[in-house]
């Protein structure tokens, strides 16, 4: 189980808290805390979501503790993903800065806005198991899912006139 | 319908795996307005970029870490032991009760005190094993 839902959750952590120190971090949490819960799974919902619940408030209680820590995005990896896509040193450039402020954005992002959109984005989720990882409304994820593009656009513009990356 | 409402149906139409078209009304209006077609936009981008973002590499020991503190914890092993455990400790202080109970108002029979014994016997196994069936 560990094995199957490590890089997943690592991948969740990582975008919602910017730093993969903390991501790492709050993988092996939640993997105890799983384990420590593991008794009292029902199956109400699918194991999966039951974990991915367990995730998201172990990650909130860690951007709590984060508060004002520099986010810090290794981006090698990224780097050469859009120079194979692109070819284009420059063009590359410019999304590589792009995937960098908007990445940041979203560690910026209120805990649930954040959650929603990752889980959405990079998870892949829909919208029941999004409101069912967050224990909330269907509609509810609509609306974090709007606020948090709304807040995005707002942070990418103010990242864009102070040129910080 | 008010601007924030076509803003909305543009949002939530992102939201959508397979993409329909916008209504014709709703068309009409985020082309002629432009503040609702620059946020149609925006919001357009934000989509894109989020749906183009790399994955992310996951480094090796940080999995390992992760496997090594996770797997050692969850094991199936340790987790059944530990389900007996709890059993054991759920299903101990009522079979004794019920024993203690049995041996106290039995008439001095030993076939009922057999009786009584093996019942306690059986509902301790009972308790103690139901975490583990349950699961």
């Amino acid at each position: 189980m560990a094995k199957e839902f490590a890089p997943r959750l690592y991948r969740h952590a990582y975008r919602s808290l910017g730093d993969s120190h903390l991501a790492a971090e709050a993988v092996q949490e939640t993997l105890v805390r799983v384990h420590r819960s593991l008794p009292d799974f029902r199956g109400e919902c699918a194991l999966g979501t039951w974990i991915y619940r367990i995730a998201v408030n172990t990650i909130t209680s860690y951007r709590r503790r984060r508060h004002n820590h520099s986010i810090s995005f290794v981006g090698t990896g990224d780097i050469q993903y859009i120079i194979d896509e692109e070819g284009d040193l420059e063009e590359a450039f410019d999304r590589k800065l792009e995937c960098e402020r908007l990445a940041r954005c979203i560690a910026k992002l209120s805990p649930r806005e954040s959650a929603a959109i990752t889980l959405f984005y990079m998870d892949g989720y829909g919208y029941k198991e999004i409101a069912s990882i967050l224990e909330t409304s269907v509609d509810c994820v609509g609306l974090l899912l709007h606020r948090g593009r709304e807040h995005l656009r707002v942070l990418l513009a103010g990242t864009r006139e102070r040129g910080e990356i | 319908m008010k601007c924030e409402e076509y803003r909305r149906i543009c949002n939530r139409r992102l939201d959508e795996r397979n993409r329909s078209p916008l209504a014709a009304e709703a068309e009409l209006h985020v082309r002629d307005c432009p503040r609702c077609n620059a946020y149609a936009r925006a919001m357009f981008q934000i989509d894109a970029g989020l749906r183009s973002l790399p994955e992310v590499q996951v480094p090796e020991e940080v999995l390992a870490s992760a496997l090594s503190e996770g797997g050692r914890c969850v094991g199936p092993g340790r987790e059944l032991l530990n389900r007996v455990g709890r059993g054991v400790a759920a299903g101990f202080p009522p079979a004794i009760a019920w024993s203690l109970g049995g041996l106290l108002h039995s008439p001095s029979d030993t076939a009922m005190q057999f009786l009584l014994v093996s019942a306690a016997v059986a509902l301790f196994a009972l308790t103690a094993l139901r975490p583990r069936l349950s699961a």
